[in-house]
């Protein structure tokens, strides 16, 4: 974004950006907020300068009115700057390249035959874990090793005339990833192995996983406290939601918005009590380790101390919370 | 006079003609103030700044070199001076005018529009006075004077990608004071290559 | 609404408040009148900084205002003078005064606000107040209400409706009888209302955490927690007070100390009997000889031992045991669970929080709504619910049936035992039974799953029948036999989970209370 603003990007890199921000709903906001309050701006006026400035002057440098001079308008019309250029939309449709973790990619790999020259180096690209592939039969070695699953098979004959059947399938593969708990693709992995309930399971063990790793402070990283906040969210089962909030609770970075948010609104209104009850302690924890708590979380807290049908011990805790809090 | 260029009239000054110093002053006053006006948001300063500016030019006309811009130049000239006027520890403790807002004379607005309009002013200034004095020279000079980053590095005394920063920090603090947070909260992490 | 800005500055009181060698500060004051009907509203909003509005006869306001701002350097102070802004709107109808803090700060300061306002009595108030000393209300005919977080809130001689609601402050009401509807709630701090001995009143008292307390003669009855009566002649206007965790004070003003009471004390008053020997807070003893039995309402009990029965339970509030020589009853509504030995049979349930038990020697009943359930040994028929959470089992030495709607069970049978009647259910998680290599029993183990080849039943006992069936779109996979000559029924159930049968030594339980 920043370089975006400030017009620091080339045309490629400026028109991946716009696209990439047209889909993506947290910087369309940003980039939104950034057009209006350029816009709002301009309702600084612009002033008159005062004509005894001009008198002044002249008498200082020792010039009068020269004829032919006519006392113009003080405020000249200055140029102002075009159309921002990053107000300007794009007009192209670029795929968006690069991206996310899990986008579906086509491969094609290109196999010589001759021995390869490189003419130049580029940067080695990540591998997808979940990608795509579309190859040749040729690429493939023809051993057949470990004995994978294989399911769900289609056969696709679209030209019988050219001598060529396709075959597709989904194969299972087992990958073992190594790495630091701070690396962003394990970060990345154990998100999506916490928000996505069909992708994998048991969840429950990711959970500890997570909870194990990430409690050090060293390795504190706001996407695992963003996806244990959706598990904690939309997860329908409670002993999910109850572990959720508790590894919540002992991240290093409980305290950042979507966590926060989270927090209250299952507090507000889970069904279950305990998992209300850990809500409440994960905000009375942070408002004991100083954190300041926002307005719409202190009214939470407040309102559940407050409320006659709920769980009383809830309640207490609520207004336990709020003794401790510095508004 | 009308009819010449900026180079030429600044040829005419150095040759000790002062003649066109009506014309420049005309040209270039109207953007010299409102920067001041806006930096240092004194009228008086800016009316200071806003001459002195002008007597500066006329004195030093011969450090000007025709194949730059006169409002780069001239606005060179106005940034200094409103740095040296903050520097000034007697004009930091001076209380800043606070501004009342008062009921507006009738004008095309409505009453409700015309007062919304000031209040909006209000709102901007206090916006801007809450940057640093860096990045409020930056974003006024890019944002109302329409200067590029390379003009605004040469004013500044600094690097063009130093000027980037602070128009880029400058616009942050504005979004939030303006316009407040993106709602969500949700940052996107993305990086496009 | 059109808004104003005040004037600020002018005089600059004493120089500073000098809080150490590296803060400065400067107060700032203001003075300004403005028009208010006799019947209008004031409104006042100061987050942090005391205020005082006192009724007055006439019309208009009269605002008399000291900003403070201290700082560790002067342009500190200047930020916090410029950042602190002190707004007047409204018209003569309605009058809004208010503190807004600016932002965003680029230096360290902080600013209070002391509002000092003079209203018509016959106004009506309206005070919003986060952080303050106090805010005291004084001589007022009109409605009021005051919301605050922190700070004591005084009402002295305001006889019109008053309402007040704090987070943690205190409620000082003083006045020579209540004339109208009169509602002061806090959740962590005191009531004390003081009227004068003869006033009549209908009074609505209630407190979860603290006491109900009056030197003036008060009738009426209890409803749980809720104290409805009337003071002196019946028919007066309503005083409501309520406090979560505070104490309740309504004294005649006058009338000696030592007359104050606790409310439940008094003879006329009405106690449900299901009531009578509810106590208010927690209980922490050492030994207890013999049996207990102990109700609250708040508070937590902790005993080291009971040498014999006992009868616990807490609305709201933990249940620490050590050890209990007899029958166990222990109820929580809201508050974890920690017993130590039960030699008797137990009965334990909470409604929101974890169970830690180590033995249970004559097994027994254990729930909890939400929440994890760990129990080390159980020697008796054992039922373990959970609403959502893990069971463990560390040593299963009697029949045991354990449920959960959504979490992992872990049972380990003692590898003496040979034969043992096993139920356990999951929703939700996968379920391990730890045996010893000879133990027989029927076994009929069944996992319902949408990846059948994720989810499996793995046994290191061998002779297990498995088939597998499609029910209701989802897949049945199924696990019977008789193993090692039979036994009791060994009946596991795992719905989106595994089920695996060990036998493997376990290792020692680090179980975290």
């Amino acid at each position: 974004m920043p370089l975006l603003l400030t017009e620091s990007l080339d045309p490629a890199r400026r028109e991946l950006t716009h696209q990439h921000i047209e889909g993506c709903v947290a910087c369309s906001e940003e980039w939104n907020a950034y057009k209006e309050t350029w816009l709002v701006m301009e309702d600084l006026p612009v002033v008159e300068v005062p004509a005894r400035v001009r008198e002044r002057f002249l008498a200082a440098a020792g010039v009068g009115e020269a004829a032919g001079s006519q006392p113009a308008s003080n405020v000249v019309a200055f140029h102002r700057r075009p159309a921002l250029k990053w107000l300007a939309q794009a007009a192209a449709v670029i795929v968006l390249a690069g991206g996310g973790y899990f986008a579906g990619r086509e491969t094609t790999p290109q196999f010589q035959r001759t021995p390869a020259i490189v003419n130049s180096m580029s940067p080695i690209k990540p591998l997808s874990i979940a990608e795509t592939r579309v190859v040749d039969a040729n690429a493939i070695s023809p051993e057949i090793e470990g004995r994978p699953n294989i399911a769900n098979v289609q056969f696709i004959d679209s030209d019988p005339t050219d001598n060529q059947i396709r075959l597709a399938f989904d194969i299972t593969s087992r990958w073992t990833v190594t790495g630091n708990p701070k690396d962003k693709s394990m970060v990345r992995l154990l998100s999506y192995m916490l928000e996505s309930e069909s992708a994998i399971s048991p969840r429950s063990t990711t959970l500890d996983l997570v909870r194990q790793a990430y409690s050090n402070p060293a390795n504190a990283d706001p996407e695992i406290a963003t996806a244990l906040a959706k598990v904690l969210r939309n997860d329908e089962h409670e002993g999910v939601r109850i572990r959720a909030v508790d590894t919540l609770t002992n991240l290093p970075v409980a305290s950042t918005s979507p966590t926060r948010d989270a927090l209250i609104d299952a507090l507000k209104s889970d069904p279950n009590p305990a998992v209300r009850l850990k809500a409440v302690e994960a905000l009375a924890n942070l408002a004991q380790r100083g954190e300041t708590l926002d307005p719409e979380a202190v009214n939470t807290l407040r309102q559940k101390a407050s409320q006659n049908d709920e769980n009383l011990y809830v309640r207490m805790k609520a207004a336990e919370a709020l003794k401790n809090i510095k508004p | 006079m009308k009819h010449l260029s900026d180079q030429d009239l600044m040829r005419i000054v150095q040759g000790g003609d002062y003649s066109p110093a009506s014309e420049i002053y005309d040209r270039y006053s109207g953007r010299i103030y409102n920067f001041a006006f806006r930096f240092l948001k004194n009228a008086e300063a800016a009316e200071d700044a806003t001459q002195e500016v002008f007597v500066k030019m006329l004195r030093y006309a011969n450090q000007f070199h025709g194949d730059a811009k006169l409002s780069t130049w001239l606005f060179s000239i106005t940034a200094n001076w409103c740095r040296d006027y903050l520097r000034k520890a007697d004009n930091k403790a001076k209380e800043p005018e606070e501004v009342l807002i008062a009921l507006p004379a009738p004008s095309e607005y409505a009453p409700d529009r015309a007062l919304e309009q000031r209040e909006n002013e209000q709102r901007i200034r206090r916006a801007l006075q809450a940057l640093t004095p860096e990045q409020r020279e930056a974003i006024l000079l890019s944002r109302y004077q329409g200067l590029s980053y390379a003009e605004i590095a040469q004013i500044a005394g600094c690097s063009e990608g130093a000027v980037k920063t602070r128009v880029f920090r400058a616009m942050e603090t504005l979004k939030k004071t303006l316009v407040g947070e993106a709602s969500g909260g949700d940052r996107c992490l993305t990086v496009v290559p | 609404m059109k808004i104003r800005a005040l004037l600020a500055v002018l005089m600059l009181t004493a120089s500073a408040a000098a809080y150490g060698a590296r803060s400065v500060g400067r107060t700032f004051h203001v003075e300004e009148q403005f028009p208010l009907n006799a019947n209008g509203t004031l409104i006042l909003e100061n987050p942090v900084g005391d205020i005082e509005i006192t009724g007055v006869d006439g019309d208009g306001v009269s605002a008399d205002v000291l900003k403070t701002v201290v700082a560790t350097e002067e342009d500190g102070l200047e930020e916090g003078r410029f950042l602190t802004e002190l707004v007047v709107g409204g018209d003569a109808t309605t009058r809004v005064l208010r503190t807004v803090m600016g932002g965003p700060r680029k230096t360290q300061w902080s600013s209070s606000v002391f509002w000092r306002v003079r209203v018509p009595k016959t106004a009506n108030v309206r005070v919003a107040s986060t952080s303050s000393n106090h805010v005291r209300i004084v001589g007022m005919r009109g409605n009021v209400y005051v919301k605050n977080f922190n700070g004591t809130i005084i009402f002295e001689n305001d006889t019109g409706y008053v309402t007040a609601d704090s987070a943690n402050g205190a409620i000082l009401y003083t006045a020579a009888t209540i004339l109208a509807e009169t509602r002061l709630s806090t959740l962590n701090g005191h009531i004390t209302v003081r009227v004068g001995p003869g006033a009549d009143l209908r009074w609505v008292a209630e407190t979860i955490g603290g006491d109900i307390r009056t030197n003036l003669p008060v009738r009426g009855m209890f409803t749980g927690p809720s104290f409805r009566g009337s003071v002196n002649a019946p028919g007066g206007a309503m005083l409501m007070t309520a406090t979560l965790t505070g104490n309740i004070h309504l004294l005649g003003n006058g009338l000696p100390r030592e007359t104050i009471q606790s409310v439940r004390t008094i003879e006329k008053i009405l106690i449900p009997p299901e009531q009578v020997n509810q106590s208010v807070g927690g209980i922490r003893r050492g030994v207890i000889e013999g049996s207990i039995t102990y109700n609250t309402m708040v508070g937590d009990v902790v005993i080291t031992e009971v040498r014999g029965p006992a009868l616990l339970s807490t609305n709201a509030g933990k249940v620490q045991l050590g050890s209990v020589f007899g029958d166990c009853n222990v109820r929580s509504s809201g508050g974890s669970l920690q017993l130590g030995e039960i030699l008797g049979t137990l009965k334990a349930s909470t409604r929101a929080g974890d169970i830690f038990i180590e033995a249970a020697r004559r097994g027994g009943t254990i729930e909890t709504t939400g929440g994890t359930i760990r129990l080390l040994y159980t020697g008796g028929p054992t039922r373990l619910v959970s609403g959502g959470g893990d069971i463990l089992v560390r040593q299963v030495a009697g029949p045991v049936d354990a449920a959960t709607r959504s979490g992992d069970i872990t049972l380990s049978v003692d590898r003496a035992t040979r034969k043992q009647k096993i139920d356990a259910e999951t929703e939700k998680g996968n379920i391990v039974l730890n045996v010893g290599p000879q133990f027989g029993a029927d076994f009929d183990l069944t996992i319902m799953t949408n990846d059948p080849v994720g989810h499996t039943i793995q046994s290191d006992l061998t002779g297990l029948s498995i088939s597998k069936d499609q029910v209701d779109g989802k897949t049945r996979i199924r696990a019977t036999g008789k193993i090692n000559g039979g036994g009791e029924r060994v009946t596991l159930q795992a719905t989106d989970g595994n089920i695996r049968i060990a036998t493997a030594p376990v290792g020692p339980a680090l179980l975290n209370r």
